[in-house]
């Protein structure tokens, strides 16, 4: 039919797909974060080496020894290394020695929100919640909730955190990061299975559950610590664990949690929309007498949900532990409704049956965004939650109305 | 001018020029139908007809795209439910809208709760006012009760009792129309023919009723006139004592079909073998052993005791009343009633009972009785809605699915069953009731069913899908599958069934054969037991 391919139908089409409306949400952020934000003067410095030399030009563009010149009449700095290659620097320059070291500092003036670090501060940040986002995501198509994520992420950091302390420091990196991923992924894991057995067996809301292994779960990562080290915080990790892997530098970033964050996100599609398994999903939170009907292991497939989204919460916190460099007993509280709010922002319906790994992703995404603009536009953090709230409200008011205008 | 046929004078309500369009669906054309005052007027249509929209529209439930709606001389305002109710239109939904877990009472004065001293419930008052609308239409209905515990014929007359309260909101009229939007499909035979008396009485009561149904029985017992709708088009209004069935199913699919009393089966190539008419039984190997057998099911408080076997392409029927224990039978051969003790053998090989998965990799499939509710998924594309049992068998290993396999089956399988779908990937809410059934015996009907348990296989679909489906029921029987058939349908039931097994009260009563299979026998077993000793 000819109105079908129409562009007002396309257009409705796209607009109506989750991902490209959450899309449009953060192109959006970002254009008006970088236009109004403003800018900030950035420091860099650039350590010169003793076998290279320095040379400083004025505003008339006269060549003169470092140290020659004060700050403000330095345009111009090259540094050339004994096989003649040239670094060249611009902008507002400083030379400075300490200790023997002789560096430049070199002063730009950059957007405070499009810039490269801060995009992955906040897409840092976004990870650790779209991580067990993700998880939350086919918990809720299933028409479940799990209201202990936070606990679980934190009791998975402790457990995890005294393990590679008394790893010690001189760990490498397999060992470290080998031991820290499978203590935090099992112990993840093994409370989410927890949640998934008593859910299925005892046959409890899962909201009733999860709320009381929210508790008991936070109760234990408290008591833990204290019967071993009588400390709230548990640090001094292998270097190879922190900055060898989860922190590694990379162009003066921190990339890491942000691509693990990607994969999770690719993965989570690809199980929801591509197995066997992330259809049954969909189906028993669309219908889950038609899906005993049908003969799907209706038990089983809710066990694993749960149990996979504690393993998701082992590996957020496995990330916290690799970026921070240490485990607080007070890690992640809270955090059960930022994973909520992105996964329903994301898409979800707490009624079970929608929702998608991408969208939970974008969802963590635009929270963090309203937590970096708070920072850019410098209002007071106390009213970081009542811009959250009402983001929440109105993601799923707008998603409702455009469901409604979608069907008629 | 189409009304010329069967025109009359006291007319109430007026439908002109209504057209109402759902996506790609017109489901009403440019239809106008006249009501009167006092008479039982029928729409009539295959599903997806329109019938249930207009009574939509008429009760402000829908807004048209075009046309208006007048009662008495003044035009409603379009798709407002509240304007139509206060000019005293009611309807009687097809999906029961009331609040189980309140009483019978509180459900009939919800909208206006008597109240007494310190803004306290007055109980009293409030359950004399309901007896004095439900004891109008059933006595026996005791209004403190649950709604939830009622009977689903119970539960119809409270609502039918509700809209006909007169103590309504000021400047509202009372009931001059009711809508009734498929009123009986939740109902037995005795709460049916029940519900027919209310209706008949309350148009002697002068009040305008208007029946939405496809059951023809209803239509000839208690309808005025009946207009058919077809594709969203108005067909005919004609006086239904001039009209035959044949007449009528003419008119809603516009062309004559077989009745399914005229049973047309070639097993294996013979001449088609017609049942009662003399013509040759169709064959079954008498000597085959049995494809399915069932040992001693019971079930505590559902089942008791009950065996039976079905040889290889025999459709054995099982007739009773609603609630005398046949879906429970089904539900506890697919090993979904957890308290079934029994045996289930196929081919002569118990299967393991612990959960539906091994009795379909038997090659039984189940196709239960309500659609909405026990078979679709409603989230899920067409296709992944037919191979949803079997996806993991037809995947790669580690569950990754085989999109182009499953693909292939799902086209053969929308071909064979002639789903009509606009794409493999619509949802199921897009398609038309009887092509949602078509969609779901696709599910499990396949080469390879051994065993096809069917529960109410027709209900709630039109004329020319029946027929279809039950070709599609003697081609798997051909092949060799052994049939359960359940449904209330008396004429489905004896002509599609080699045997009748009749259940009461979770027991069976009796099976019968050849000669003995007449609708009689059938309702005489079936309400042997039923009935308080």
């Amino acid at each position: 039919m000819a109105d079908s391919t129409s562009p007002v139908k396309l257009l409705a089409r796209v607009f109506s797909a989750q991902e490209s409306g959450l899309t449009l949400v953060i192109v959006l952020m970002m254009i008006v974060l970088t236009l109004f934000g403003g800018t900030k003067l950035k420091l860099n410095r650039v350590d010169v080496g003793a076998d290279e030399t320095i040379t400083l030009y004025d505003h008339a563009g006269h060549a003169h020894e470092a140290g020659a010149l004060a700050d403000r009449d330095i345009a111009r700095a090259v540094v050339t290394a004994p096989d003649g290659t040239e670094r060249v620097f611009t902008g507002e320059l400083g030379y400075r020695e300490a200790r023997g070291q002789r560096f430049l500092v070199v002063k730009r003036e950059v957007n405070k929100f499009l810039e490269l670090e801060n995009i992955i501060l906040v897409m840092t940040s976004a990870s650790f919640i779209a991580v067990m986002a993700v998880g939350m995501t086919a918990v809720i198509i299933l028409a479940g909730i799990d209201l202990s994520v936070g606990s679980i992420y934190a009791i998975a950091a402790i457990v995890g955190a005294i393990a590679l302390h008394e790893l010690g420091t001189e760990a490498g990196v397999v060992s470290s990061v080998g031991l820290g991923l499978a203590v935090t992924l099992v112990v993840g894991g093994l409370c989410g299975l927890a949640n998934g057995v008593m859910i299925v067996g005892l046959r409890v809301h899962p909201f009733v559950i999860t709320l009381g292994m929210m508790a008991a779960l936070r109760g234990l990562t408290i008591i833990i610590p204290q019967k071993i080290y009588s400390e709230q915080s548990i640090g001094a990790f292998s270097p190879a664990f922190t900055s060898g892997f989860f922190k590694k530098e990379y162009a003066g970033v921190y990339p890491v949690p942000t691509i693990i964050m990607l994969l999770v996100a690719l993965a989570g599609w690809f199980v929801l929309s591509r197995t066997v398994l992330g259809r049954r999903v969909f189906a028993i939170g669309g219908n889950e007498t038609a899906a005993r009907y049908a003969g799907i292991p209706v038990g089983r497939v809710k066990i694993i949900v749960y149990t996979v989204m504690g393993v998701l919460a082992g590996l957020s916190a496995c990330i916290y532990l690799g970026y921070y460099g240490s485990a607080e007993t007070s890690a992640g509280t809270a955090y059960e409704l930022k994973v909520i709010a992105a996964a329903v922002i994301g898409g979800a319906s707490l009624m079970g049956g929608r929702g998608s790994a991408m969208g939970a992703v974008l969802g963590a995404i635009v929270i963090q965004l309203i937590d970096n603009a708070m920072i850019i536009f410098e209002i007071d953090q106390s009213w970081n939650q009542v811009v959250m709230g009402a983001a929440i409200i109105v993601a799923v008011v707008i998603d409702q109305a455009k469901r409604r205008i979608a069907s008629g | 001018m189409h009304m010329m046929d069967a025109s009359i004078d006291n007319t109430l309500l007026v439908c002109e020029h209504i057209s109402k369009r759902f996506g790609i669906t017109q489901a009403l054309d440019d239809v106008s139908v006249s009501f009167a005052a006092g008479e039982v007027h029928a729409l009539m249509g295959e599903n997806g007809a329109g019938k249930s929209t207009l009574g939509k529209v008429i009760s402000g439930l829908h807004k048209q795209d075009a046309g208006r709606v007048i009662i008495a001389g003044r035009e409603l305002k379009a798709g407002s439910i509240e304007d139509a109710f206060n000019a005293g239109i009611r309807i009687v939904h097809q999906e029961l809208a009331q609040c189980p877990n309140l009483s019978v009472a509180e459900n009939l004065c919800l909208h206006d709760l008597p109240r007494g001293a310190l803004g306290m419930v007055d109980r009293a008052r409030m359950a004399e006012r309901a007896a004095r609308l439900v004891h109008r239409i059933e006595p026996s209905i005791d209004v403190t009760a649950e709604l939830g515990s009622l009977s689903p014929g119970h539960r119809q007359i409270c609502q039918i009792a509700a809209s006909l309260d007169d103590q309504i909101r000021p400047g509202a009229e009372r009931a001059r129309v009711i809508v009734f939007d498929e009123p009986t499909s939740s109902l037995s035979i005795s709460e049916t023919e029940r519900l027919l008396d209310v209706v008949r009485r309350l148009a002697c009561d002068g009040l305008t009723i208007i029946y939405v149904s496809h059951r023809m029985s209803e239509i000839f017992a208690c309808c005025d006139r009946v207009t058919v709708l077809r594709d969203g088009k108005y067909v005919a209004t004609s006086l239904v004592k001039d009209m035959t069935e044949p007449d009528l199913v003419e008119q809603m699919i516009g062309r004559r079909i077989a009745t399914p009393t005229a049973r047309l089966r070639t097993p294996g190539g013979e001449a088609a073998a017609l049942r009662g008419l003399g013509g040759a039984k169709h064959k079954i190997e008498e000597s085959a052993a049995p494809k399915l057998e069932v040992r001693g099911m019971s079930s505590p408080g559902k089942l008791e005791d009950v065996s039976f076997a079905v040889r290889p392409g025999e459709v054995l029927g099982i007739g009773g009343l609603v609630g005398s224990g046949r879906s429970e039978l089904l539900d506890a051969i697919f090993a979904l009633d957890p308290h079934a003790r029994g045996e289930v053998l196929i081919d002569g090989t118990p299967v393991d009972r612990s959960s539906p998965r091994s009795l379909i990799a038997a090659g039984v499939g189940y196709v239960p009785e309500d659609r909405r509710l026990q078979g679709l998924f409603f989230d899920l594309s067409v296709s992944e809605n037919i191979v949803a049992p079997y996806m993991d068998r037809l995947a790669h290993a580690l569950g990754l699915r085989d999109l182009r396999e499953e693909r292939r089956v799902v086209t053969d399988r929308i071909r064979e069953f002639q789903v009509k779908a606009a794409s493999l990937d619509s949802l199921p809410n897009e398609l038309s009731g009887g092509n949602q059934q078509k969609l779901l015996i696709a599910r499990w009907m396949h080469a390879d069913s051994a065993v096809l348990l069917l529960d109410e296989p027709t209900r709630g679909i039109d004329v020319g899908t029946k027929a279809e489906i039950y070709k599609l029921i003697h081609k798997a029987a051909d092949r060799g599958a052994a049939i359960v058939l359940v449904s209330s349908e008396m004429p489905e039931l004896l002509a599609m069934s080699d045997r009748i097994i009749v259940m009461a009260d979770g027991r069976c009563q009796g099976e019968l054969c050849g000669d003995e299979m007449t609708q009689v026998n059938i309702l005489t077993l079936a309400t042997r037991e039923a009935q308080p000793a």
